[in-house]
């Protein structure tokens, strides 16, 4: 006798497999999902793209306010202002600086000449021409201005004598040329 | 076998909408999603400018009605910084501290200095080449008309140099006082060069020559022309500032309102370095 023995169960026996209609409707709602999402990207997209033209917009208007001639007035000032500062900050206290020197010229010693000129940086050179009664006073007077504050360089040259033509004083004729720095300008 | 062949492609639309799925996700929606969070960046990122520019000219608005009160300060830099050369005023006030000082003025010439980009003028002062020089003595009574426009040329944030040239004669304290009323100007000059000497003549009345002196000054006044429109990277520094620059304000009241202090000449040991 032959024993008949059924090894799949019956629900494996009844599980179906995909069909037909399942697969469409699966893959409709799938294009639709699809759809759907590329729809709302696209109104995002769209909606951004708005946004930005729209702030753009108010950003190139504040722009115009800022630069236009509601704000001039005050721009103008500002710059004024800005260029003021940089053009008192190379103001030379002539004055200040000639007195100062003018401490370390010896009694003995007369200028005939002083000139001076500042350079971009705000150094200047100072040219001075003077008649000392002999060399030794030239010599101190070499001495004085090498002491003097803010001297950068000091040549002294052309020291010759002077014979004194009508009825002037006669002595040692010398030139020198100072090279100061930016501060001996200041106050 | 129809309904075989039909049951076998409904199936298989099932792959195919698969494939066009990821396509359309790969093709189409992965772009468009990047696409827009950058879009989303990019809005955020210019509302952040929006804001600050909004902010920018809410400041402004309230340094404008500062400014509005500040009536002294704008006399004060408009005087200093005239928006035209100005030259009237301009030697009228030279003369006036000429006079004041007691030195007798016996020529000024006026003139635009040359601010042809060559390297030699300071970084404020305008490069720009249509301000050819064009020097003419005023002693000839043909100043330019005060308040004439401005010659052409770049309105940015510099100043336009008026040269000057002086000469003069007077005794050493009143050299010293005229290079102190020179440096006190309500008009800001910059003196670049002075040449002092005893006089070349031998007498003048009466008085020995190194009593009096001649002095050769050549200085610079500036003028700014006025900008009808805002300089866009100065507005914005401004609106970002929030003030005005007060160290150049103050700078400035210093050097205009130094009190006068008269020179200390002997006693202290500073002397007639001419006598």
């Amino acid at each position: 006798m032959v024993t008949n023995i059924n090894l799949s169960s019956p629900e494996v026996a009844e599980k179906k497999p995909l069909t037909g209609k399942s697969a469409l409707i699966f893959s409709a709602l799938l294009l639709v999902f699809v759809f759907a999402a590329s729809v709302v990207l696209f109104f995002f997209k769209a909606k951004y793209a708005a946004d930005d033209v729209s702030v753009s917009g108010q950003i190139t208007q504040e722009q115009g306010n800022i630069n236009g001639a509601a704000y001039s007035d005050i721009v103008d000032f500002q710059g004024r202002l800005d260029s003021a500062g940089k053009a008192i900050d190379d103001h030379a206290y002539w004055d200040s600086m000639i007195k100062r020197m003018s401490s370390y010229i010896i009694p003995e010693v007369k200028l005939t000449k002083f000139s001076g000129k500042k350079d971009l940086t705000g150094a200047g050179t100072i040219e001075i021409s003077g008649l000392a009664p002999n060399l030794d006073a030239v010599s101190r007077e070499l001495i004085v201005l090498k002491d003097f504050p803010d001297l950068d360089s000091l040549e002294f040259k052309n020291a010759g004598e002077n014979q004194g033509q009508n009825g002037q004083q006669g002595g040692t004729n010398f030139d020198a040329s100072l090279k100061i720095n930016r501060s001996a300008f200041q106050k | 076998m129809i309904i075989q062949e039909s049951m076998r492609l409904k199936v298989l639309i099932l792959p195919v909408s698969l494939v066009v799925a990821v396509i359309a996700v790969i093709f189409f929606i992965k772009p468009s999603f990047s696409d827009i969070m950058s879009a989303k960046d990019s809005l955020a990122a210019k509302q952040k400018q929006l804001e600050s520019l909004k902010n920018q000219t809410q400041k402004l608005q309230v340094m404008k009605s500062k400014w509005d009160a500040m009536a002294d300060e704008k006399n004060l830099v408009e005087t200093a910084f005239p928006e035209t050369e100005n030259a009237d005023s301009y030697i009228s006030e030279i003369t006036s501290k000429a006079s004041r000082s007691g030195i007798l003025l016996t020529n000024i010439t006026l003139g635009q200095k040359n601010s042809g980009g060559t390297g030699g003028n300071p970084d404020y002062i305008c490069t720009d080449d249509s301000n050819a020089a064009s020097s003419q003595p005023a002693a000839a009574a043909q100043p330019p008309a005060a308040g004439a426009p401005p010659p052409a040329g770049a309105s940015g944030s510099c100043l336009k140099p008026v040269s000057i040239s002086l000469s003069a004669a007077g005794s050493w304290e009143q050299m010293l006082d005229f290079f102190k009323y020179l440096e006190d100007m309500n008009r800001i000059s910059n003196i670049d060069a002075l040449s002092l000497s005893t006089s070349t003549q031998n007498q003048v009345q009466g008085q020995a020559s190194a009593d009096i002196l001649s002095v050769d000054i050549s200085a610079t006044a500036f003028f700014k022309e006025k900008s009808q429109s805002g300089i866009t990277s100065l507005a914005s520094n401004l609106a970002v500032q929030g003030s005005f620059n007060q160290q150049s304000l103050d700078k400035l009241k210093e050097t205009i309102y130094a009190p006068y202090d008269v020179p200390a000449v002997s006693p202290s040991g500073q002397r007639n370095i001419f006598k």
